[in-house]
């Protein structure tokens, strides 16, 4: 179990990086997922390129409205910062289910985007908040890019970096929740997530609802809008609760594999977002976010 | 070639490096910190985490180029062993460390979270250490020194201790081996320095079952760093293959060949061998090994062999049966035929593997002027183990010395001289260097060895009031691809052990053991465990259909203490076990009634609580007699010696050899019982064919009755001598012990010293011969050896409170009890720690373990990712009880234990989980448990909970 032969670089500026990349080139973030897949050979490439001597993408600044988290926000920063918590309670949650302490120390979020796996938390939350990646390449300049249409196979081209997440913090008042159902044993990946937020106007009925899911279809999913829109009016209670998960557990489109049956998959869609849907509810109120 | 500057533990480090060295390789070879371990290299098991500016990190997931101007800190830089840090201190006083391959890790982990959050609860420091793998401890004493170091510390277990007052036996003793384990400073295989050697890399065959019709070596042997490519063929011509045929009736003789030449039987085994400058060559080499294959159908299920359906998976042999056998007392026909109700039972267990920390690997050196051969390896036995592979190589046993270094867990996996090994050693005799092999956690999971897919089905003649009047078995067990022991080996001791503690008047039980195109089967700690599983859910299911509570199902049927000797139906001669009484020791812990009060309150409320009782004997031993009537090959006896060198300093060995369980501090505290010193003045070693005598090695739960015994028997011996010398330098006078090291003299209310020391003895026996007893020969050394009774037994009750979430599938266990009968325990901390450890590899087996192959005969349970073991999240706090009744049979008193705890939890969880879900109408029948596999068997058959048809 050890890598095959590769070069290695480390650029120092953004500018060099994206100037530098060709084809075979692999970028190494948090390394997380990549040094395993390197030492198993289950990936091999000619040059690794490592991002985290580049400066700035470390920066994560959660401003007005918006938190512009760097590529390189580290799991740990996400799940332990104030101010992160204070803008995008979810993430911070979500962070904190991201495998153990010392993989969080070193794990990334745009590392996690590119590695788009089905049931990843943080790619699931993106989705949710129509988080939006900054991504450069030489070809292409920079361009924005929702996550969501970078977590589809292909979203990401060769020669594309993530250099910014932008995640839209909750509104005023906007409840949220989130649920994670993980492997059994140490490894405890996620088999299946979901994350929630809800906004609740005079009488407590519900003005917006949000929810997204991971592990149940190839690529995260969020409750589709039209459907959102029929849920709204009411006050929430567990039969409400109960409708908006029917139909994140409808829009499933689960797999059977040596961890879960497909249908186990999309019974516990039912039944972590009935307890998210829940929570959030019961968060959102008027004015900040508990 | 990169240069890179670093900091580890205060020291500067300028080392020179490939881009894809891996940290942890630096800081082992390049910086020769070998304190960090790597136990998986993917980043699950967190032994090689170390701290990165004080954060931890896994040196498996980072590259060495990356350590630029970085500062780390390793397990060396916590303490060192005359100095332990507050948190390795801890560590010791908790019996928190068992083989210590996983303890590093978990040092760091916890020192990083402790600085950050002192204080911390119990629920946070689990949460802090799931990152970490033990496969030892259970991780409850792991825990406690976690929570001890926090400031917290734990609750005193209670326990009733058999040892006499005042002598070392019996006490709680910390362990010696602890120091080393807990600094970095012990030494695992990989640790063993060997200058100049070449490392060695094994092609593998990616399919299950296929013709090999050609391999091409040329573009591997022309690779860079590459000292040759040897396959099957070669080492035809250098070593013997292994013949399994011993004369036992039913069992098919078999051969298996060094390196396969014709054909591969699973996906996993070995094709060819690379040999080259390091192992990151020698994987480059590897890649570029072209091997032909033609490929054959799988053969995945046991019954289509049975069948005759399936392919031949050894082409010498006309059936995939390789072991056929019975057992039979009484007349069970007439049983059934007079029964008012005959219940069948079903049970089927997953493969599992042993997955020590440390995985297999050896380094051989080769002598060529002496013709001399060492191996540093870490088996469990290591004079078979050189009795064995000097046969293999053609070498005279005395060419072979094998040396045993610290262990990092075996569990039954390090037994036997595996195909590796003997390649290993082959080639260093041949390339005239010395050759290591360190295996990978991959291939550890995929081509080591595997254990425990047997099946039973079972038929109970009862009596409308729940008396056993007979059990018919059928018992079915799937060998795997190849015979690294004899066929019958670990379901023999499944079908004797079967009865466990009831009276049954007449028994039948048909054994078929077959092979396949998996990974070799081998047993694994309690390689009979299943046994109590199908008899104590057989019972559950007694009650289930009579409509009568397990407990006075048990009542009814259960051996009493006055019932003793007792020869069971399928010949063992139980003695001085309490099953009973241990049974009664359980329940009166625990309020039985007022948990199925809370059941049934539960219910009403959608809570899903179970219990299960596992009434538990466990054959300990192993002496010649038994398996010369078991019809196993095998000898039973151990050796020992004891000295006290001129300086009266005391040395013992005995031909055990560790593998966590702490045989150092056990057996000096027993030399120093028998020899009247103390246990801190009494050195052990062990492992090494030079020194040690010609014992069996450790397995079967031998090493405290075999072992300890020998040891014991060695000690007393020279107690006498001792007291010999001192009467005679005492004038003649009588009435003489030794205790702690000083010649003492019985006087009406005790002993007074004689002015005489231990030491002042050994000058005389070595220094001055004239002034010995006429007759006496100079020196104090005792050799002698012994051959335990056949088997003795340990006993326990197991108990297991669950909580199952109906809609999740997930079990939580809310109590574990344990009443734990293993005779005179030498010391309580070390039994309590083989109990915890039991447990939890038992329990991990019913709730997420398991290898899993596709229709094709891949594995896909190739990394710890997907072979699931338990964490700290998952493990139960047990609370043992002892009762210790010495065994009238061994000396000292001692019954030997270990793997009990799995046989009891394998069978307590399982009940527990059917007691929880019974108003569902369905039971559990095959493992794993995964909560995925409990809730689609649930489907909705408990109120209010979803099914498939509600999808
Ligand atoms: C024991 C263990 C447990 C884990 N548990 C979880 C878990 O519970 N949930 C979970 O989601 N993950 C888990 N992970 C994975 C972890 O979260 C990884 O950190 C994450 O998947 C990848 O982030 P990284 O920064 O490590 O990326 P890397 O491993 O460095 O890279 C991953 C991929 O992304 C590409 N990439 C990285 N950065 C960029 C960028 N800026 N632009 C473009 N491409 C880029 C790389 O080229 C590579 O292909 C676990 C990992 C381990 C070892
Ligand atoms: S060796 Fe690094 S996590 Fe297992
Ligand atoms: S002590 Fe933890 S793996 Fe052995």
């Amino acid at each position: 179990m050890k890598p095959a032969p590769f070069e290695y670089v480390r650029p120092e500026s953004l500018d060099e990086l994206v100037g530098m990349l060709t084809a075979g080139d692999v970028l190494l973030a948090g390394g997380q997922s990549l040094l395993p897949a390197l030492s198993e050979r289950r990936r091999r490439l000619r040059r690794l390129v490592d991002v985290n001597a580049v400066p700035g993408l470390e920066r994560c600044e959660a401003g007005p409205g918006l938190l512009r988290a760097g590529a390189l926000t580290r799991h740990r920063d996400l799940a332990g910062r104030a101010d992160v918590r204070a803008a995008v309670p979810v993430l911070a949650e979500a962070a904190r289910h991201v495998g153990h302490e010392a993989v969080r120390v070193r794990g990334t979020l745009g590392g996690s985007i590119a590695n788009a796996d089905p049931a990843a938390e943080l790619p699931g939350v993106c989705v949710l908040l129509d988080a939006v990646a900054r991504v450069r390449s030489a070809a292409a300049g920079e361009r924005a890019v929702p996550v969501a249409d970078l977590l589809r196979p292909g979203g990401l081209a060769e020669g594309e970096v993530i250099t910014v997440v932008e995640v839209p913090a909750l509104r005023p008042g906007e409840g949220w929740g989130f649920a994670e159902l993980s492997r059994p044993g140490a490894y405890a990946f996620p088999l299946v997530t979901v994350s929630a937020t809800v906004m609740r106007g005079s009488g407590g009925v519900v003005t917006g609802v949000r929810a997204a899911v991971t592990g149940a279809a190839g690529a995260p999913y969020a409750l589709p809008g039209e459907e959102a829109a029929g849920l709204l009016g009411a006050v929430p209670s567990a039969a409400w609760a109960g409708a908006v998960a029917g139909r994140l557990a409808a829009a499933a489109r689960p797999v059977s594999d040596h961890y879960a049956s497909a249908g186990y998959r999309r019974r516990m869609v039912a039944h972590l977002a009935r307890r998210v849907l829940a929570d959030a509810a019961g968060r959102a109120g008027a004015g900040g976010t508990p | 070639m990169i240069e890179v500057s670093f900091t580890v533990n205060g020291r500067p480090y300028r080392i020179a490096v490939e881009p894809r060295t891996l940290l942890s390789d630096a800081l082992r070879e390049q910086c020769g910190l070998t304190g960090t371990h790597a136990g998986c290299e993917h980043g699950v098991c967190g032994m090689c985490t170390v701290l990165d500016g004080g954060q931890p990190v896994r040196s498996c997931l980072m590259l060495a180029v990356q350590a630029e101007g970085r500062v780390f800190t390793t397990v060396e830089g916590l303490g060192a062993p005359d100095e332990l840090s507050p948190l390795q201190d801890a560590f010791r006083a908790e019996h928190g460390v068992q083989c210590g391959f996983c303890t590093p890790g978990i040092l760091l982990t916890l020192r990083a979270y402790l600085d950050q959050h002192p204080g911390a609860s119990e629920a946070e420091l689990r949460e802090a250490l799931s990152g970490n793998l033990c496969r030892c401890t259970g991780y409850q004493n792991i825990v406690a020194a976690a929570l001890r170091a926090a400031g917290r510390c734990g609750v005193p277990e209670p326990g009733e201790c058999s040892g006499e007052r005042g002598s070392p036996l019996g006490a709680a003793a910390v362990r010696r081996e602890d120091a080393r384990l807990l600094t970095g400073t012990a030494r695992f295989t990989d640790d063993v320095p060997v200058p100049g050697a070449v490392h060695v890399h094994f092609v593998r065959s990616p399919h299950a079952h296929a013709r090999i019709t050609g391999i091409d070596t040329s573009a591997a042997r022309a690779a860079d760093g590459v000292t040759g490519v040897f396959t099957g063929a070669d080492l035809a011509r250098w070593t013997s293959p292994a013949r399994m045929a011993p004369p036992i009736e039913g069992l098919v003789p078999m051969e298996t060949e060094t390196l396969p030449s014709g054909k591969v039987r699973f996906a996993g085994d070995p094709v060819a061998v690379v040999v080259a400058a390091d192992r990151y060559r020698a994987e480059d080499a590897g890649a570029l090994v072209r091997v032909e294959y033609e490929p054959l159908p799988p053969v995945l299920d046991a019954e289509e062999s049975l069948a005759g359906d399936a392919a031949l998976v050894d082409d010498s042999l006309d059936s995939n049966v390789v072991f056929r056998g019975g057992l039979s007392s009484g007349d069970a026909a007439a049983a059934f035929a007079r029964a008012d109700r005959v219940v069948r039972t079903r049970f089927s267990h997953q493969r599992m593997t042993h997955a020590p920390m440390e995985t297999r690997g050896c380094a051989a050196v080769w002598d060529a002027g002496r013709g001399e051969l060492t191996v540093h390896t870490g088996t469990q036995v290591p004079h078979p183990f050189r009795t064995q592979l000097a046969a293999r190589l053609r070498l005279r046993e005395d060419q072979v010395r094998v040396i045993v270094p610290d262990v990092g867990g075996a569990f039954g996996q390090k037994l036997v001289v595996y195909r590796e090994d003997v390649v290993v050693a082959a080639l260093a005799m041949r390339l005239g260097r010395p050759v290591r092999w360190r295996e990978d956690r991959g291939e550890n999971l995929m081509a080591a060895a595997s254990a425990r897919e047997d099946s039973a089905e079972v038929e109970a003649a009862v009596t409308a009031d729940g008396r056993i009047l007979a059990l018919r078995a059928r018992l079915l067990s799937d060998f795997g691809a190849y015979s690294f022991f004899p066929a019958n080996y670990m379901l023999r001791v499944v079908a004797m052990m079967l009865p466990g503690v009831y009276r049954v008047p007449a028994y039948s039980c048909e054994m078929t053991v077959v092979l396949s195109t998996k990974v070799p089967a081998a047993p694994m700690r309690a390689p009979m465990a299943v046994c109590t599983w199908v008899t104590e859910s057989t019972v559950d299911a007694v009650a289930r259909e009579l409509g009568l509570d397990p407990v006075e199902v048990r009542e009814r049927n259960m051996l009493r203490e006055e019932e003793l000797p007792y020869v069971t139906a399928s010949g063992e001669t139980y003695e001085d076990v309490t099953p009973y009484r241990a049974f009664g020791a359980v329940l009166d812990r625990y309020d039985y009634a007022g948990f199925r009060r809370r059941q049934r309150e539960g219910r009403a409320a959608g809570v899903y609580r179970g219990v299960g009782l596992a009434c538990v004997v466990e054959p300990t031993t192993y002496g010649s007699a038994f398996y010369r009537s078991a019809g196993i090959p095998g000898s039973g006896h151990e050796s020992a010696w004891v000295r006290i060198d001129p300086s009266g300093s005391v040395a013992a060995s005995t031909g055990i050899a560790a593998a966590g369980q702490g045989h150092e501090t056990t057996l000096a505290q027993v030399v120093a019982a028998g020899l009247g010193v103390r246990p801190e003045d009494v050195a052990v070693r062990l492992g090494d064919t030079e020194v040690a005598p010609y014992g069996m090695g450790t397995r079967g739960a031998r090493s405290g009755t075999a072992g300890g015994g020998t040891a014991l028997l060695a000690a007393r011996r020279l107690k006498e001598k001792v007291l010999a010398i001192a009467r005679e330098m005492l004038g003649g006078e009588d009435g003489l012990d030794v205790r702690d090291g000083e010649v003492v003299a019985a006087k009406e209310d005790g002993w007074v010293g004689t002015g005489l020391s231990v030491a002042d003895i050994a000058r005389t026996a070595y220094l001055d011969p004239l002034s010995l007893p006429e007759g006496l020969e100079p020196g104090l050394a005792v050799q002698l050896a012994y051959d335990p009774p056949p088997m003795t037994y340990s006993n326990a009750v197991h108990l297991c409170e669950v909580t199952v979430d109906p809609v999740t599938g997930q079990v939580r266990i809310e109590r574990y009890l344990v009443a734990e009968d293993a005779g005179t325990v030498i010391n309580p901390a070390v039994v309590e720690g083989q109990v915890h450890g039991a447990v939890m590899l038992g329990a991990g087996g019913v709730l997420c373990e398991g290898i899993v192959y596709d229709e094709a005969g891949r594995n896909l349970a190739g990394s710890f990712r997907d072979y699931a073991l338990p964490s700290v999240r998952e493990a139960p706090a047990v609370e043992v009880v002892h009762c210790g009744t010495p065994s009238s049979r061994t000396p000292g008193g001692m019954k030997g234990m270990s793997e009990g705890g799995v046989m009891g939890s394998i069978a307590a969880v399982t009940a527990a989980v059917n007691d929880a879900i019974a108003p569902s109408g369905v039971t559990v029948s095959r493992l794993p448990v995964t909560p995925p596999r409990l809730s689609d068997l649930l489907d909705g058959r408990l109120p209010g909970v979803p099914g498939h048809q509600d999808e």
